[in-house]
């Protein structure tokens, strides 16, 4: 699922772009869908609030570690006269890219 | 006459903190009335604590809650500072986990509505204007939540990252 932080949460405005990897099949609902008052005690849109919420929740969750981690580094720094590292496999920043799409 | 703790000015002003529309909260003063649901939090007390179950979602209604984390010294860190009007402790309940950090008053207090988890649940499985009101007020503090996490990975790796317009920087 993308596209939520938009329709449903705070932000006005997609800051990035969604580009398809392979060949995908979407499924796309519209802003006037997601937000009609009509369909307030729909069990579909219930059932998607649900799924949105969980799948959040589980974003949340994994930011939540990654945060502590970056935290418990930053205060155990290598000093100047230690060789930096080069990490060997994704680095958290590309994990994101990879989580969000794009640079930003 | 006492006032309802959640009356249609205070539902404006969570719609408002969240970006929903401004009757989008409206259902909810429907089944949140009972005004023994309200608590005072003094400077400095526990409203939950870290780890322990969660048995309850919190509408933040006026002052300031500090979110707080044990770290590796076993030190209680700030790591949020919650200002009203907003909605915490909803990660989990949603996840059915315990309390992954602690809701403490802040300098001048807060006053919170306390919502059970039962009848979050309840309202959450349900099909009706409330349930759906709540589910909305939920993902929109959880989104939130998650926009504000990435800014703050994004700060932690690269300081120049600008904060977005209206967000205050963390106190540690």
């Amino acid at each position: 699922m993308v596209g939520e932080h938009g329709l449903f949460g705070p932000a006005q405005t997609h800051v990035t772009d969604v580009i398809a990897a392979s060949d995908s099949v979407l499924v796309a609902l519209d802003r006037g869908t997601c937000h009609a008052t009509g369909l307030r005690s729909n069990r579909a849109m219930a059932a998607l609030q649900r799924h949105m919420l969980m799948v959040t929740a589980r974003r949340l969750h994994t930011l939540d570690g990654s945060r502590a981690r970056l935290a418990a580094a930053s205060r155990t720094n290598p000093t100047p006269d230690e060789p930096t590292t080069v990490p060997d496999k994704p680095t958290l920043i590309d994990w994101l890219r990879g989580l969000f799409g794009g640079d930003q | 006459m006492s006032h309802p703790p959640l009356d249609a000015e205070a539902l404006a002003g969570l719609s408002a903190r969240y970006g929903l529309p401004r009757q989008a909260l409206l259902p909810l003063a429907r089944v949140v009335v009972q005004s023994d649901r309200e608590l005072d939090v003094e400077a400095g007390a526990v409203l939950c604590a870290q780890n322990e179950p969660a048995d309850a979602l919190y509408l933040l209604l006026d002052g300031t809650l500090h979110v707080q984390r044990r770290n590796r010294l076993n030190l209680m860190d700030n790591i949020a500072t919650a200002v009203a009007p907003a909605v915490l402790g909803h990660m989990a309940l949603v996840l059915s986990k315990r309390r992954s950090a602690a809701l403490v008053g802040g300098p001048e207090g807060a006053r919170v509505l306390v919502l059970p988890r039962k009848e979050v649940e309840w309202l959450l499985e349900g099909h009706t204007e409330e349930s759906d009101a709540l589910r909305r007020l939920m993902l929109a503090a959880e989104l939130d939540q998650h926009e504000r996490a990435v800014a703050d990975v994004l700060r932690q790796l690269d300081h120049s990252t600008p904060l977005p317009k209206g967000w205050a920087e963390v106190e540690s």
